[in-house]
């Protein structure tokens, strides 16, 4: 086997709702802020689903201002989301003050689903009520502009490169709610393995629109809460009743560590281990056991050549779910055997919601941020704790604690997981 | 840098317009047919007139699939199920004793369309007199929609129903929706077994199911010929899977293989237009691949181009492979798509399978342009989206 390079990461951009700069994200995330808010567009008034994590319109608005040309041709919200963590990222690392070798430096972003709008359905319904197939052929440019058919998923990723003349290795991930974890995990192979010397990784998603709104109440798995916004997502808790979306974007910058060290970059921390799993399981539930998340954690932990001693933190995948929540502590537990009573779990997802295919993206950031600090921000609105998930999950606040290294999970519909290890930087 | 130690191709599985097995679409390539017609399933006369290569008689029935489990499937789910399961019959892995821990996984999707007719009831339930009233969708009409159909839109949902029809745990992606995707997915299946993450890896991909929307969407792109006279590229339905290993290990297990992954490489550089990578990008991953397989450009024997059929990602392309091999005239061009069509996350691991068959039986199928090679060794692969991504994968044979 080949010499591995190091990875370490240089730069961090996110708009969340919780804000569009890492450090009022951070501040607000330590305070237990929830950036979860009754939904107000007037096309989600009556959906089962009530209150999101909404990026702030005054932050959108920032987004939009600073692509003017971008907010004008596409056509989702995650584009502009995209460019601006990308953006935020590159500045932070300052990669683009001096000569840097654009092929060596590729893109990896997960991506969500994309948008389905009724109306490109309900235009081209004829008098029999059927879908008049050759009159859509003959308006198909009547599409809507957030239209799927109009928006295709690498796009953004492609606009990235364009954008800030990264042309190396360009890739998009979708595994659902575990893309964002991968993503990064793929950008931190290309690196470990020589494909290139940066990558730009992260995710970008928001599923806040009419399908959307409908789509996990359909499965079962969203709140339907009309709760305070700010309490409904209460991963770990008995009370919590599912997922609540969020919307938004994180990247990083993963850079080698030589490449790094040669232009004087400001390293946060550096990427030690990445795994992924399979459940081969069921497409409708996560193994009960969390054996996908307890072997992807196992392989993280194996890649990075640690012992489950050396972790202090976990960003957990912490869903809300009833399912999710108990399986990921089982499989915790089952990775980490005594540790685990000793380890600080919290989940983000209680105060972001869950950016769905982006979701380990910001959770990655904030994964470096917490080893990067020694802190630990809570897992908030865990009153009611539930019997089967009974770890730390730092429920009564902010914790200052040595954080030697941390592990951030994500675990994806169908059944795919994927687990990623920080670790302190030493030369 | 190169590829090591040696990932050998131990077994492929194919689904195309052409044949239901990868050696059915070797025969009608030999036979010089092609699956090229008059889009079927529907009315596509609004939208020109259209061809494509459609893929028929693949039911999940025939399949032996499980109702439960096809009410999420569509025809992509399908392909991906058949290609993955001759792919691991192939190279024998139900009695390789390897466990489904150390089976990876790694896949290149297309995009993923509804069925109209899964939301249409809950479409018009929601009409209203000013067109979609989201207040009825909201107050029932959209519990209309089966409540699994959220799993049917999203494409590692059939990605992970191959996994559990075949036990598979081990490392895995899905990148999306373009042929380079498909080309990621084989490099990070290399880089698994380069790693040793892995015993074994199935890698490939899947097209999209050709529909209304998909067509809609590659005329949004302006890249679909709306006419056979008009230049653009043809859509095809298909779907390719490699079972990859490492060479030490399928000697091991007495795993037989003819070819071998020597290089790959990718970049990214859009034009303006949004049309086609730049050439400079295109040559950047050939050059990429070569040098990772130790070769030069004189060692190549025969190029599977991208070559989709619009006049800027052909343009581009063709600067790319004249900055790296200089003089054209002598190099061995072929492309599949005259045959099968544009599969998309399909394509390199599609043409992978062609290269394969042209190094095992030394025969250049009779779509190809240039001086015939007198033996093939090496067959470059490169595919591109035209967003702007490019990649190139080599194989080689292997004694």
């Amino acid at each position: 086997m080949a010499a591995r390079r190091r990875v370490v990461v240089t730069g961090l951009g996110l708009i969340t709702p919780l804000g569009t700069g890492v450090t009022e994200n951070w501040d607000r995330l330590l305070a237990g802020v929830s950036g979860i808010r009754r939904l107000a567009m007037a096309e989600a008034i009556g959906a089962p689903v009530k209150a999101a994590g909404n990026v702030t319109a005054g932050d959108w608005q920032a987004a939009r201002d600073a692509f003017p040309q971008d907010a004008i041709n596409e056509g989702e919200r995650r584009t502009l989301f995209a460019l601006w963590a990308a953006k935020s990222a590159l500045h932070d690392a300052q990669l683009s003050e001096g000569p840097f070798e654009q092929y060596r430096c590729g893109v990896a972003l997960a991506a969500g689903l994309g948008i389905n709008r009724l109306e490109d359905v309900a235009r081209w319904v004829d008098s029999n009520r059927r879908f008049d197939i050759p009159r859509f052929g003959r308006e198909y440019t009547a599409i809507h502009p957030e239209s799927i058919m109009r928006n295709n998923s690498n796009r953004p990723a492609a606009l990235i490169a364009r954008r800030f003349d990264l042309h190396g290795m360009n890739l998009t991930v979708t595994t659902a709610c575990a893309s964002g974890t991968q993503a990064i995990g793929t950008a931190f192979r290309a690196i470990q393995r020589g494909d290139a010397a940066v990558m730009l990784a992260g995710g970008a998603d928001s599923m806040i629109n009419p399908i959307g709104l409908v789509f996990f109440a359909l499965l079962g798995a969203a709140s339907a809460s009309s709760d305070d916004p700010a309490t409904i997502c209460r991963p770990f808790d008995r009370k919590r009743s599912g997922l609540v979306m969020g919307e938004g974007a994180g990247f990083a910058l993963l850079e080698e560590e030589g490449h790094a060290l040669r232009r004087g970059a400001k390293i946060y921390a550096e990427v030690s281990g990445y795994g992924t799993s399979l459940d081969a399981y069921q497409v409708t539930a996560p193994h009960p056991a969390g054996r996908g998340a307890e072997s992807s954690m196992m392989r993280a932990l194996q890649d990075a050549g640690m012992h489950p001693r050396e972790i202090d933190y976990i960003n957990a995948h912490g869903t809300s779910t009833k399912l999710n929540d108990v399986a990921e502590t089982t499989a915790i537990k089952a990775v980490f055997q005594e540790h685990a009573r000793k380890l600080a779990v919290s989940s983000s997802k209680s105060m972001i919601g869950h950016l769905l295919a982006a979701a380990g993206a910001p959770e990655f950031v904030y994964t470096i941020l917490s080893v990067q600090h020694d802190a630990v921000h809570p897992t908030i609105n865990l009153t009611h704790p539930d019997p089967k998930c009974d770890l730390d999950y730092v429920a009564e606040g902010q914790r200052l604690m040595k954080v030697r290294a941390a592990l951030s999970n994500s675990i994806g519909f169908g059944g795919q997981n994927a687990s990623i290890i920080v670790r302190k930087y030493h030369t | 840098m190169m590829i090591a130690p040696q990932v050998v191709v131990t077994g492929a599985g194919s689904v195309s317009s052409i044949g239901a097995t990868s050696s059915e679409t070797w025969t009608a390539l030999l036979g010089g047919q092609n699956g090229i017609r008059p889009v079927r399933g529907f009315d596509a006369g609004g939208f020109g007139r259209l061809f494509a290569a459609q893929v028929g008689d693949l039911t999940a029935e025939n399949l032996g699939i499980h109702p439960r489990d096809a009410r999420i499937m569509d025809l992509h789910s399908l392909m991906l199920m058949s290609a993955a399961r001759q792919a691991y019959g192939a190279a024998g892995l139900a009695d390789a004793g390897i466990a489904g821990d150390a089976i990876g996984f790694f896949a290149g999707m297309g995009m993923v369309d509804y069925e109209v007719d899964d939301i249409l009831p809950a479409v018009l339930k929601s009409l209203g007199p000013a067109g979609v009233d989201y207040g009825r969708f909201y107050a029932g009409a959209y519990r209309d929609i089966h409540p699994l159909w959220p799993l049917s839109m999203l494409n590692n949902v059939t990605f992970c129903q191959v996994a559990i029809d075949l036990g598979i745990k081990g490392e895995n992606a899905v990148f999306c929706p373009h042929a380079d995707s498909g080309a990621v997915a084989i490099t990070e299946a290399v880089g698994a077994l380069c790693e040793e993450r892995a015993e074994a890896v199935l890698t490939g991909g899947v097209s999209e199911k050709i529909s209304p929307l998909s067509i809609a969407r590659g005329l949004f792109a302006e890249i679909l010929k709306r006419a056979p006279e008009e230049p653009g590229t043809v859509l095809g339905e298909g779907a390719a899977i490699l079972c990859l290993e490492n060479r030490a290990s399928a000697d091991r297990r007495g795993a037989t293989y003819s070819v071998a992954v020597a290089g790959y490489g990718h970049c990214c550089a859009p034009r303006d237009d949004g049309t086609a990578p730049l050439p400079g990008a295109i040559a950047g991953a050939m050059s990429a691949a070569l040098e990772r397989a130790s070769l030069q450009p004189k060692d190549i024997d025969v190029v599977i181009v991208h070559r989709d059929g619009t006049e800027q990602a052909d343009k581009s392309e063709d600067e790319g492979l004249l900055s790296i091999f200089g003089d054209l005239r002598n190099l061995p061009v072929f492309s599949t798509k005259p045959a099968f069509g544009h599969l998309l996350a399909a394509a390199p691991a599609m043409d992978i399978v062609v290269a394969t068959m042209m190094i095992e039986r030394g025969i250049i199928p009779p779509i190809w342009s240039g001086k015939p090679a007198q033996q093939v060794r090496n067959v470059m692969v490169n595919c591109q989206s035209y967003e702007g991504q490019c990649a190139t994968i080599i194989v080689q044979a292997v004694a």
